[in-house]
């Protein structure tokens, strides 16, 4: 029964493969480059600035602690939420632009094995990877979450750090 | 080799499916031949190192176990097997030159390729094709087994290979389509004769097995001689590099760029 199924499966495959093979390019040119002057720049630093803001959970904090006004810090951070969201997705898009940015060199020239491309490779799934975990985060607990979790409820930590204390403060008293 | 009948002129059912069979072969190396010679005529031998020496391989194969068949029958069986195993492996050049050459154009993944099919094949390999060897299940022989488990692992290959380069717009082309057209023809065939054989018994597919193998193989080899026939780049990517296109070293920095940034990012 289960040669059977994979025998069907095979068949399926080979219709796909066939209709994915007579499938006329996605992209053309024009589009290509339309979409590449919509993506956002890594190297714009007011686009940078922008996320500071969006991450930055002062204003909320504000609006919450000083004013008092809870149902406007919480919408603020719903609004918050949806444009961190925005953001790390426009970051993902223009990573995608990169990676889609085909090489102008002569294609013979390159190897798809030298160590150049290997690294390139690395740094491309890193960057994937921490942006789907930063997307997850988000989503999930808000913009004002730490990204990077905080091990302060680890006992070994709470000892490590309240001797780090006890070293600081005995290095006071003593340069006294 | 087959009866006559009982005239003694019409040849036997085994012995037309031997000659035909044999005739499928010829035809497979005749297009083997011609997409040999036609790859070194043209660039086409430097661009796709791999899958020439596969090419070499089968020429080679055919002739050697021509000669053996000529020579030394009573070798020929034990030579066959020993042949087939080798090839089992020898196909993942295929696999290789086709993931190498799917997203050559694109410096950010030129690796990406290669990496899923080694991970792929290793992981696969470890947990199963692997469990065949040691414990080969009673109700099929272990080749079969190991043949089928194998082409699956191809299949596989094949399909992620296809859904990564369509996620990220990588153009194929007529020379890497053909590739790919071409071996999932083969692979997908021999799938199902393999998994035929094990349904329903190795007697009643061993003379259609004896047919539809060659028949893959040469059905592969006629799509690999029209699709690599000349060289054809892919015209949309060329006018795409030469409008935004950037080196290779241009986009390792912006990748690290990135890196960099989402990196400060995430240690806020």
């Amino acid at each position: 029964m289960i040669t059977l199924i994979i025998a069907t499966l095979a068949i399926v495959f080979l219709i796909l493969v066939v209709g994915f093979v007579r499938k006329p390019q996605p992209h053309e040119p024009d589009e290509t480059l339309m979409e590449t002057s919509y993506a956002p720049s890594i190297g714009n630093g007011r686009w940078l600035d922008l996320s500071e803001r969006i991450f930055d959970p002062s204003d909320a904090r504000w609006l919450q602690e000083e004013l008092a006004f809870p149902k406007l810090a919480k919408a603020l951070r719903l609004g918050r939420k949806r444009l961190a969201i925005r953001w790390l997705e426009a970051l993902q898009a223009s990573f995608d632009d990169l990676v889609r940015t085909p090489d102008f060199a002569s294609s013979e020239t390159h190897e798809a094995n030298s160590p150049g491309s290997w690294r390139m490779l690395w740094l491309t799934i890193r960057f994937k990877f921490l942006v789907t975990y930063a997307l997850f985060v988000v989503k999930l607990f808000g913009p004002y979450h730490r990204l990077i979790p905080s091990f302060s409820w680890v006992p070994f930590s709470r000892e490590t750090r309240r001797d780090f204390r006890r070293a600081a403060l005995a290095d006071v008293q003593n340069s006294r | 080799m087959g009866e006559r009948g009982s005239g003694g002129a019409c040849p036997s059912t085994a012995q037309s499916m031997n000659i035909l069979a044999r005739a499928i072969g010829i035809c497979g190396f005749l297009f083997a031949s011609v997409l040999m010679l036609r790859g070194v005529g043209s660039r086409l031998f430097r661009l796709f190192p791999l899958f020439y020496s596969y090419i070499i391989y089968i020429l080679c194969g055919f002739l050697g176990m021509y000669l053996i068949g000529w020579l030394a029958p009573m070798m020929y069986p034990s030579a066959y097997w020993i042949y087939y195993l080798i090839s089992i492996l020898v196909e993942f050049a295929v696999l290789a030159e086709i993931s190498d050459q799917i997203f050559h154009p694109f410096p950010a993944i030129r690796s990406l390729g290669r990496a899923l099919t080694v991970v792929i094949s290793a992981g696969l390999g470890l947990l199963y094709v692997l469990p065949a060897i040691l414990r080969p299940p009673d109700s099929s022989p272990v080749l079969l087994s190991i043949a089928l488990r194998t082409f699956v692992t191809k299949a596989i290959i094949l399909v992620v290979l296809f859904y990564v380069a369509r996620h990220y717009g990588s153009p194929l082309g007529r020379n890497v389509g053909g590739l790919m057209l071409g071996f999932s023809i083969y692979v997908s065939i021999n799938i199902v004769i393999m998994a035929g054989a094990q349904a329903f018994g190795e007697a009643l597919f061993a003379p259609v097995l004896w047919v539809m193998s060659p028949l893959a193989s040469a059905l592969c080899l006629s799509v690999w001689t029209i699709s690599l026939w000349d060289l054809a780049p892919v015209p949309n990517l060329r006018a795409i590099a030469k409008a935004a296109g950037r080196d290779s070293e241009a986009v390792a920095l912006e990748l690290t760029r990135f890196n960099n940034e989402l990196s400060k990012f995430l240690q806020k």
